[in-house]
């Protein structure tokens, strides 16, 4: 059987670590070919190398059964291998159209742009993805999810035979994924190979033919995923069993520690509250205003709530004062909002805590490294050395480094904006097990997430949020699945996308 | 350090104030009204002795009193000047409006190019439409102000070009050579040495007109001096710190350098600095140099310089003169066909200042500076 | 039958070039100028046997020593990911202010004017971009004209001379032997590594500079630090310019021309990344070391002064080139 693109036995080494090892893997045309994997399996060098992104070090790449080199990205372009990255690499400023036709606008003898070939041309890749946005518009105003489907339009626009999607679902919640997910489906229908890259264990047995499983730089094998269950992927992508900690009963009479109460011109939304103990879960559609409740609670832009910290007002609230008040916050976007990507992990994990490193501002270093192995000890960070720098770690070992800097304050609430996006499951286990640990301690978390499930297993309570309001709550066996995106939905907007 | 967002305007006023304050107003223009509030404007600065002292005054001569032109009762003249960032430019100033306030009926506005070609070359336009009846401009650059001199010359206005020259028709260009005023510095300095010695150059900025013609000025003299060693030439850039640069490392490099051939007093004085610093005051290095300032002269006195050459900005009394000549109608003396459009009136050489004639040019030097001490006493 | 293809497939080469791991980067950054420097080094000392004689190395440093003192005070600035432009200007008003303070109301005075002066203008700078929220870029290019216009106004474009034998004596002194500016520098270099390594805020200024948001999140009072640099950089300038007005007895409005550029090569060149969030002190005074010397063999060997610009050029690039990949993962 002929296959659209072969990978076969390709080993990648990096200095002192092999990334991949004799990994083999066949797509065929018509097909959507999951890629699933723990962060570190392997399974992005697996895809720079089909993009042309990476030199391999052995094996060899085959398209319709012949050899080939993908020396650089266009050269895998120009054989219909299409990526589409997790980190969207959009113009924002530029139209749709221009973002779509990028790099091919039609244009006349002269190299004037022919704008209304290029729209026509561009209006046709939308309808293939079925984005139903005006092509004129500004790039940046769409939201994550339509972005997405201009990327898709694009890769389908060259003619794509192998469309590669690197996490689509990491960055899309409710309507944004049944879009995308009918999206994949009719490209795969037209005849297009789709490799779809997951985290999300039911997405995968749901949306994939067949699965390719990684783990630490080898092929677990493809299976069709009709002979797989959730239990069993996990199994063959960690050798573990997938448990989320059990919920404690919270002592319903719990000292409140936060409480953010909408102002009188914003009535409407309900006041959301964390008492010790508890983790409250704040649910809501992409673009549903949770992040907003978060930043706008430490000050980090003006929001319409009154906000009392542990029974006191906190008035002249920016972050600075959120973290001496005893507030946490880990953003959702690690990279751009939380990490120093070229300092070391020492001094990430000392940036919210340096007066305590500190006598009279002159750091004491002895006390500040000490304090940070201790730090990394307690959320069990794995990391080679501490002077890394934490473009080095995992996903889940860099939201750890977020932890630990926080834990620094002795915070009594912590607010974790996406506290597991791009984390893998094993990873994902240890932030659960983390965040029991610091709810039984005392403290209290609000935790916003787009996935249900871990809502639902790690909650103690939910907040819905819809359209920039808190909207429903939930306790105890209120919690579930129907209940959450009922109310993240209902009354949301209609036409596809439109969630912001 | 807290810094509230009401302090912030107020610093600024605080320095503008300051600056405002500071010791005299900006010489930008004097305007359409007598003759003499121009000069007031220079009351801070008086480099110049009296119109006696002018080295240049009995080129062109004119009485004093009402200039005739038929048709006009009052003449406004206009000067661009390339810009005043350094002494030498206001001093031609100086002479420009010395030789205006002779003249009842003539007036002076002054235009400061900010060392702009771009600028000159609309500040060249401004004047015009302000209706001035005759241009005196000092261009920042000889070939991107050509346009700005066609466009006066097609209002068949009066052009005179001071000290650089344009490649456009134009009434009259007068100058001085730093050509020969190099030449004549570096056979002082060759006589002095009976031909034979060790030398550093220390030029202009580079790639400047001024600082390429005093090189060649050198190069011409020593070709003539076989004895004579070039052991090295630096870019002091016309002002001391690079200077004391250059020649650190010559110092270090040679030990043997009779003489320092600076195209730039401020120069020279790095020079000197650096000689202290590396303590060879006793090595007896002769310094020559040019500029021609007041201070400068005193130093040709006091003997720390052995010549300096003098390159006088007092010529705008001539332009003056030539433009008034030209309204009149009369013909400019001495004013000859050269390579260029137009005509050149070459100013006579004056003498290099020398211990000898030291004396009688410190009241003539431009600057009102203050002599610097000699750094090897 | 994999086997002859992958071989085939393997190249070596090509591997080394496309990814190096993060700790080769790393070290190359960290000791990539300081290689160069040495480098530079050896080829002067075979080039010129007067090249290491103890006076020549001590003309290098009190040469570098105003640009160096400059290079400090960028170094935080660049280090916030910002840039200050106006260091050269700054410098022409610190300069003729404190010849003319000294001469009329002596060296005391002359200093706290200095001082007060560099720190005042690096102060508006600093409001101006933390407060204002204007690039740094353009609220620098807008002092670099405004400080020029102060100092032309200031002196009518006449130099001040200075008489006073004790503030000369100062900048053309030494102490123990050494140059009396290069201990002035050495003592800045050392403090500004200290601040920058050992301090609260030397951390908060690599936060600020490696990502701006995420210190505001945690709690860095980031409008005060971005403040605080442009301020030091002024207070650099107020020291810069008593060296410069003590060593060469003249304040002249044209004395800072051009000098932000060299303190930027300077502190390029010694590692610190125009990105932010990278660079030391210890590699500023690396860089401007690197360009003394490029300048001080150039004269030694009688290199033409047109030649140098071509030089020192090429080994502004070179330098940063041997640090390659920066701003990498941001």
């Amino acid at each position: 059987m002929t296959h659209v693109a072969e990978l076969k036995g390709i080993t990648k080494n990096y200095p002192g670590v092999v990334a991949l090892r004799d990994v083999s893997i066949a797509i065929r045309a018509g097909e959507i070919h999951g890629l699933a994997g723990e962060n570190g399996a392997g399974k992005s060098t697996l895809i720079k190398i089909l993009g042309g992104a990476l030199a391999l070090d052995a094996g060899e790449v085959l398209i319709h059964d012949q050899p080939v080199r993908l020396s650089t990205p266009h050269a895998a372009i120009t054989r219909g291998i299409s990526v589409v990255h997790q980190e969207l690499v959009s113009a924002p400023s530029l139209s749709v159209a221009e973002n779509v036709l990028l790099g091919h606008l039609s244009h006349n003898a002269v190299g004037g742009v022919r704008w209304k070939a290029t729209r026509e041309r561009a209006r046709d890749a939308l309808d293939r993805v079925g984005l139903a946005v005006d092509e004129r518009t500004e790039m940046g105003r769409l939201s994550l999810g339509q972005q997405q489907l201009v990327e898709i339009a694009r890769a389908l626009l060259r003619d794509a035979r192998v469309l590669v999607l690197d996490e689509p679902s990491a960055i899309l919640g409710g309507k944004d994924l049944d879009v995308l997910y009918d999206v994949v489906r009719s490209t795969r229908d037209s005849g297009v190979a789709v490799v779809y890259i997951s985290h999300r264990l039911k997405e995968v047995l749901s949306l994939c033919d067949r699965v390719t499983v990684l783990k630490d730089g080898r092929s677990q094998g493809t299976v069709d995923v009709t002979d797989l269950d959730e239990q069993r992927l996990v199994t063959m992508m960690t050798g573990r069993q997938l448990t989320a900690p059990q919920r404690p009963v919270v002592v319903a009479k719990a000292e409140t520690l936060l409480e953010a109460i909408p102002t009188e011109r914003d009535s409407g939304g309900l006041k959301v509250t964390v008492r010790a103990g508890e983790i409250v879960g704040l649910a809501g559609l992409v673009g549903s205003g949770r992040t907003e409740v978060a930043r706008a609670i430490i000050g980090a832009e003006p929001g319409p709530y009154d906000v009392t910290v542990a029974g006191e007002p906190f008035r002249r609230r920016s972050p600075r004062a959120a973290r001496r008040a005893g507030i946490a916050y880990l953003p959702e976007d690690r990279k751009d909002q939380g990490l120093l990507l070229n300092r070391s992990i020492r001094e990430n994990v000392g940036l919210a805590s340096l007066r305590l490193r500190s006598i009279a501002g002159v750091m004491r270093s002895r006390r500040d490294r000490a304090s940070v192995a201790d730090l990394a000890k307690r959320v069990h960070l794995k990391a080679a050395s501490l002077e890394a720098p934490p473009s080095t770690l995992s996903g889940g070992n860099q939201q750890k480094v977020m932890l630990a800097r926080w834990l620094a304050t002795s915070p009594t609430v912590l607010i974790l904006d996406e506290p597991t996006r791009g984390i893998d499951v094993g990873g994902k286990s240890e932030i659960y097990t983390l965040m029991r640990e610091l709810t039984d301690s005392g403290r209290g978390i609000l935790m916003i997430s787009s996935e249900i499930e871990e809502v639902v297993a790690m909650s103690d309570r939910v907040l819905v949020m819809n359209q920039g309001r808190v909207v429903a709550e939930y306790s105890g066996h209120e919690i579930t699945e129907d209940n959450i995106s009922r109310s993240a939905l209902l009354s949301a907007p209609t036409d596809q996308g439109h969630v912001q | 350090m807290k810094i509230s967002r009401k302090l912030a305007p107020v610093l600024v006023l605080v320095l503008l104030s300051a600056t405002a304050c500071s010791k005299a107003s900006t010489v930008s223009s004097s305007g359409g009204g007598g003759s003499s509030d121009g000069s007031d404007k220079l009351a801070g600065s008086q480099t110049l002795q009296g119109y006696d002292s002018l080295p240049f005054k009995d080129i062109l001569a004119m009485p004093e009193g009402d200039v005739k032109v038929a048709g006009k009762e009052k003449i406004l003249l206009g000067f661009s000047q390339t810009c005043f960032n350094h002494p030498w430019r206001k001093a031609m100033l100086e002479s420009v409006l010395a030789e205006v306030k002779r003249h009842p009926n003539v007036s002076v506005v002054t235009v400061d190019g900010n060392c702009d070609a771009a600028k000159q070359s609309n500040d060249i336009d401004d004047l015009m439409a302000r209706g001035v009846d005759a241009i005196i401009m000092s261009p920042v650059e000889s070939a991107g102000l050509a346009p700005a001199a066609r466009r006066v010359m097609a209002k068949k206005m009066p052009l005179v070009l001071l000290d650089r020259d344009v490649p456009a028709e134009k009434t009259v260009f007068i100058g001085q050579s730093n050509v020969e005023m190099a030449y004549e510095t570096a056979k002082k300095m060759i006589a002095d040495m009976n031909g034979k010695g060790n030398i550093v150059e220390i030029t202009g900025l580079s790639g400047s007109s001024p600082a390429t013609d005093r090189s060649t000025g050198l190069k011409k003299a020593l070709a003539e001096a076989p004895g004579m060693k070039l052991l090295a030439v630096g870019d002091g850039q016309w002002v001391r710190e690079p200077a004391v640069k250059v020649m650190d490392d010559w110092l270090t490099k040679y030990p043997k350098i009779d003489a320092v051939f600076s195209h730039a007093e401020e120069s020279s004085w790095g020079a000197m600095q650096a000689i202290k610093n590396a303590g060879r005051c006793n090595d007896n290095i002769k310094e020559y140099t040019h500029d021609g300032s007041a201070p400068g002269f005193k130093a040709v006195k006091e003997g720390q310089f052995q010549a300096d050459g003098n390159y006088s900005p007092f010529i705008g009394d001539i332009g003056v003169r030539a433009a008034l000549g030209a309204l009149e109608g009369k013909p400019i003396d001495g004013a000859k066909a050269y390579s260029q459009p137009g005509s050149y009136l070459q100013l006579p050489n004056l003498p290099l200042v020398t211990a000898e004639n030291a004396d009688q040019w410190v009241p003539k030097g431009w600057g009102t500076f203050e002599l610097t001490k000699n750094p090897c006493k | 039958m994999n086997e002859p293809a992958a071989t085939m497939l393997a190249k070596p080469k090509m591997q080394g070039v496309r990814e190096r791991g993060p700790a080769a980067t790393a070290t190359m950054r960290k000791y990539g100028a300081g290689v160069a420097l040495i480098l530079l080094i050896i080829f002067s000392s075979l080039q010129s046997d007067r090249f290491l004689q103890v006076d020549n190395v001590l003309n290098v440093l009190r040469q570098i020593s105003i640009v160096g003192v400059l290079a400090l005070g960028m170094t935080f600035v660049i280090i916030t990911a910002g840039i200050d432009l106006s260091v050269g200007s700054m410098l022409s008003v610190v300069v003729v202010y404190t010849a003319d303070t000294v001469q009329t109301r002596g060296v005391f005075l002359g200093v706290i004017m200095a001082l007060s002066l560099g720190c005042l203008l690096g102060l508006v700078n600093g409001l101006g971009v933390a407060i204002g929220r204007i690039q740094p870029f353009v609220m620098t290019l807008g002092m670099l004209a405004f400080a020029k216009g102060i100092a032309l106004i200031f002196t009518e474009g006449q130099p001040v001379a200075i008489t006073n034998d004790a503030f000369l004596a100062f900048g053309n002194g030494r102490t123990l032997g050494i140059p009396n500016p290069a201990i002035v520098f050495l003592v800045l270099l050392a403090v500004c590594m200290f601040v920058l390594r050992g301090t609260v805020f030397g951390r908060s200024v690599y936060a600020v500079g490696a990502n701006e948001e995420a210190a505001r999140l945690s709690g860095i009072p980031v409008r005060r630090v971005k403040c605080a640099v442009y301020v030091i950089s002024g207070l650099m300038v107020g020291i810069a310019g008593i060296l410069y007005a003590s060593q060469l007895g003249v304040g002249t409005p044209v004395a800072g021309d051009g000098k932000e550029l060299d303190a930027i090569a300077a502190t390029v060149v010694g590692g610190t990344s125009l990105f932010g969030g990278v660079g030391t002190a210890g590699g500023t005074f690396v860089g401007a070391a690197i360009l003394g010397v490029l300048s001080n063999i150039l004269n030694l060997s009688g290199v033409s002064p047109y030649v140098q610009y071509l030089f020192r050029g090429g080994l502004i690039v070179a330098a940063v080139l041997l640090q390659r990949r920066e701003g990498r993962g941001r």
